[in-house]
């Protein structure tokens, strides 16, 4: 499949489970009297779907799974490695410590509804961290598109008026940092690679879980211990909502291989717009105020806008270089990588010494970023730029 | 492993006949269709010199294919 149409509808199908998941949550948050009880309870759960839904993508012959159809670098349920052991131990501590908070808010504040909002600034944490420690930082272009989905996130998840200040510092201080942390580890794991195969996006989901679970089993042990009870838990909208939650990870972590958590975040915010698509086909918006119906409607637009924004954001190209006999072709081939854009250069044998992929918002911004980079460095004999008019990617 | 970029020239009007027929290559990692001296460029990975050049061979097979160039990676950095 195209790049660009398999990036989006992996985010587009993961973004209606969501919307899903956030109308049984619901359901359940009203069932469970308890937010410790229905994290753990979520999770315990979602451990069991998780090892039935991987036994079932690990079916299939021994070339090809059921999984590889999701994601092709799938063969089957795996161990851990020892590399992955600190990412997946940061990512379930950021996950259980997210889901914890975010019922937390739900059982012991009066009006979570006007801080909630606010989680969807954890967008714009991801972009300030991608900004500063990725190779690939977000282009002026995706931070502007980036802004606009935060803003309509937040218009259209208001439904009430002044936030609780000790919910507000729930979400900005505990909540978001923990998405932030769960969601760039999860990119972390997904970047990496064993010999020359990719890590695969449904056994990190899987090991996500695993390690969530014994996480948020821990804090309830911490917290409030008498939660560990499950005997009056609504089993089945449960497992449902686990399944639908496992499939859309798996689906995002595959995105997160293709581009960086912010614009996968940002791009996933979709879900926003289809819970309130939901809302309104089931009646749920008759009684509100037309001051928050007008704020919901603007915050539409800019999400929507935002995503397109998003999707125009970038060009690629491929640099063919050649270089003056007797270079050092590895000090050369450093600088080129020093250079922000490159995401990729390889020493080759052939025609061209060097071939550099290149990512940048505009062919002009290249000129300026990377071209006149390139031409300033000694021992170079010749650069050929083309662009990329469409690509394929199997990740 | 030895991983390699293959620049293909496609006759004119085969562009599109030429990427189905790669899109079937499961070897081949990226395609991307470009502007310049070659048509398309192709990245694989193979277990070894061999396997390179049954690949190269597939794709100098492909209808439209006019010539290919394989630049075999020696080191390569990317994000």
């Amino acid at each position: 499949m195209r790049k660009r149409y398999l990036f989006y509808s992996l985010l587009f199908t993961a973004a209606i489970l969501d919307s899903l998941v956030a109308l049984i949550d619901s359901r359940v948050m009203g069932a469970i009297g308890d937010p410790f009880t229905y994290a753990s309870s979520f999770f315990v759960v979602g451990m069991l779907v998780c090892v039935l839904l991987g036994l079932f993508f690990s079916t299939g012959t021994k070339k090809r799974t059921i999984g590889s159809l999701i994601d092709p670098s799938f063969k089957r349920l795996r161990f851990v490695k020892r590399k992955e052991l600190p990412y997946h131990l940061l990512a379930g501590f950021g996950n259980a410590v997210t889901t914890v908070s975010f019922y937390a808010l739900y059982y012991f504040f009066t009006d979570p509804s006007s801080v909630m909002p606010f989680y969807q600034v954890v967008l714009l944490y991801l972009l300030f961290i991608e900004a500063f420690s990725e190779k690939n930082a977000p282009t002026i272009a995706e931070i502007e598109a980036s802004v606009a989905v935060v803003f309509g996130a937040i218009m259209m998840s208001m439904t009430s008026g002044i936030p609780d200040l000790t919910a507000l510092a729930i979400v900005f201080l505990i909540m978001n940092p923990a998405y932030a942390i769960f969601t760039l580890y999860q990119r972390k794991l997904k970047s990496m690679t064993f010999g020359s195969t990719p890590n695969d996006a449904i056994n990190i989901r899987f090991w996500n879980v695993f390690f969530t679970m014994l996480f948020t089993l821990a804090i309830t042990l911490i917290m409030s211990p008498k939660s560990l009870n499950f005997g009056s838990i609504p089993l089945d909208l449960i497992i449902s909502a686990t399944t639908m939650s496992t499939i859309s990870f798996i689906l995002f972590i595959r995105a997160l291989g293709i581009s960086s958590a912010s614009i996968a975040q940002a791009v996933k915010s979709v879900s926003l717009v289809i819970t309130l698509l939901f809302s309104l086909l089931m009646g749920q918006l008759t009684g509100i105020e037309s001051t928050f119906a007008l704020l919901k409607f603007m915050g539409v637009v800019l999400v929507i806008l935002g995503i397109i924004d998003i999707s125009f954001a970038e060009v690629h190209s491929v640099l063919f270089i050649k270089l003056e006999s007797g270079q050092n072709s590895l000090s050369v081939m450093d600088s080129i990588w020093n250079i922000k854009g490159v995401d990729s250069v390889a020493l080759v044998s052939g025609e061209y010494d060097l071939i550099a992929k290149i990512r940048t918002r505009t062919l002009g911004k290249g000129y300026e970023t990377i071209i006149t980079k390139i031409e300033g460095m000694g021992g170079i004999s010749s650069v050929h730029w083309d662009s990329v008019l469409k690509e394929w990617e199997n990740v | 492993m030895i991983s390699a970029y293959i620049m293909i020239l496609a006759a004119p009007g085969s562009g599109n006949g030429i990427v189905k027929e790669l899109r079937k290559i499961e070897q081949i990692e990226n395609t991307a269709v470009i502007t310049g001296e070659y048509d398309i460029v192709v990245r694989v990975t193979v277990d070894n010199v061999q396997k390179l050049a049954d690949i190269t061979d597939t794709i100098n097979a492909i209808k439209g294919v006019s010539k290919t160039h394989t630049h075999v990676i020696m080191r390569e950095l990317r994000v």
